[in-house]
């Protein structure tokens, strides 16, 4: 899986650079963030705004990364779109993460 | 031939693999984006494929490589018909048993949206078990 990594701050911003997160991809997604928040980068943006399409696998490994992170940290979830939102708000996950829509929308929120 | 004959009954299969399912994905995409299906219902059809193939891959072959996953893709102007079938164990009572609930959000889930999303995203769906094997029946309209 690729992804980017940037600071803002003490945020660390994730980009995903896949189109698609899918159970191929979920295990990996899973592995690379922890391992991110595990060195020591405890506020994170996951950046989704490429990922054209999503299934429920990768849902369930970003659930499984917000309770890695629990009250330790942060995971902000930006730039959902499309299908990807669909799939956020028909399995009303949207309520359980904190979503922005863009990585600057996150930043902005943080800052408030 | 007729220049006016819009429907298409596509047979698309892979092998029971996960890696496979986004060619497939692929595949769906292109038929989509050839037939002109908007963006909203293109990407609807191909959640509802992708949590149908991963059941069949999960479930029906319990991760075993080596055995077919056929989709059918029935295309009219009205509607999407997608036929997804297995040779496989008979799916689980519960991801076919009546209308699917979601997990509990809440409950911060890991799993087990699959049947549920296809529920919430189809206009029709029905699950047939016979002597060859699973096949789940979608519907998509597209009017």
């Amino acid at each position: 899986m690729q992804f980017s990594t940037r600071t803002e701050g003490d945020l660390t911003i994730a980009t995903i650079l896949e189109a698609r997160m899918d159970a191929v991809i979920a295990p990996e997604l899973k592995n690379h963030i922890a391992q991110l928040f595990n060195d020591g980068n405890t506020r994170i943006v996951l950046d989704i705004s490429a990922v054209t399409f999503m299934d429920s696998s990768s849902l369930g490994a970003l659930v499984s990364l917000l309770k890695i992170v629990g009250n330790r940290g942060d995971l902000i979830i930006s730039g959902a779109t499309g299908i990807v939102a669909d799939l956020f708000k028909l399995t009303r996950m949207e309520r359980v993460f904190r979503m922005t829509p863009s990585v600057n929308a996150a930043l902005e929120a943080v800052a408030a | 031939m007729d220049g006016n004959y819009k429907e298409y009954n596509i047979r698309l299969s892979i092998d029971s693999r996960l890696e496979q399912v986004r060619v497939l994905s692929g595949a769906l995409r292109g038929i989509g984006q050839e037939l002109q299906l908007t963006d909203d219902k293109l990407g609807q059809l191909e959640l509802m494929m992708v949590e149908a193939v991963n059941n069949v891959i999960e479930h029906a072959y319990q991760l075993q490589e080596g055995n077919d996953v056929h989709v059918r893709v029935e295309y009219s102007p009205q509607e999407v018909h997608l036929i997804i079938s297995d040779h496989g164990h008979a799916m689980p009572d519960e991801l076919h048993g009546g209308v699917r609930d979601m997990p509990d959000p809440e409950d911060l889930p890991e799993g087990g949206w699959g049947m549920g999303l296809i529920h919430a995203l189809a206009d029709s769906i029905r699950y047939i078990r016979d002597a060859r094997g699973n096949h789940l029946h979608v519907s998509k309209q597209l009017a």
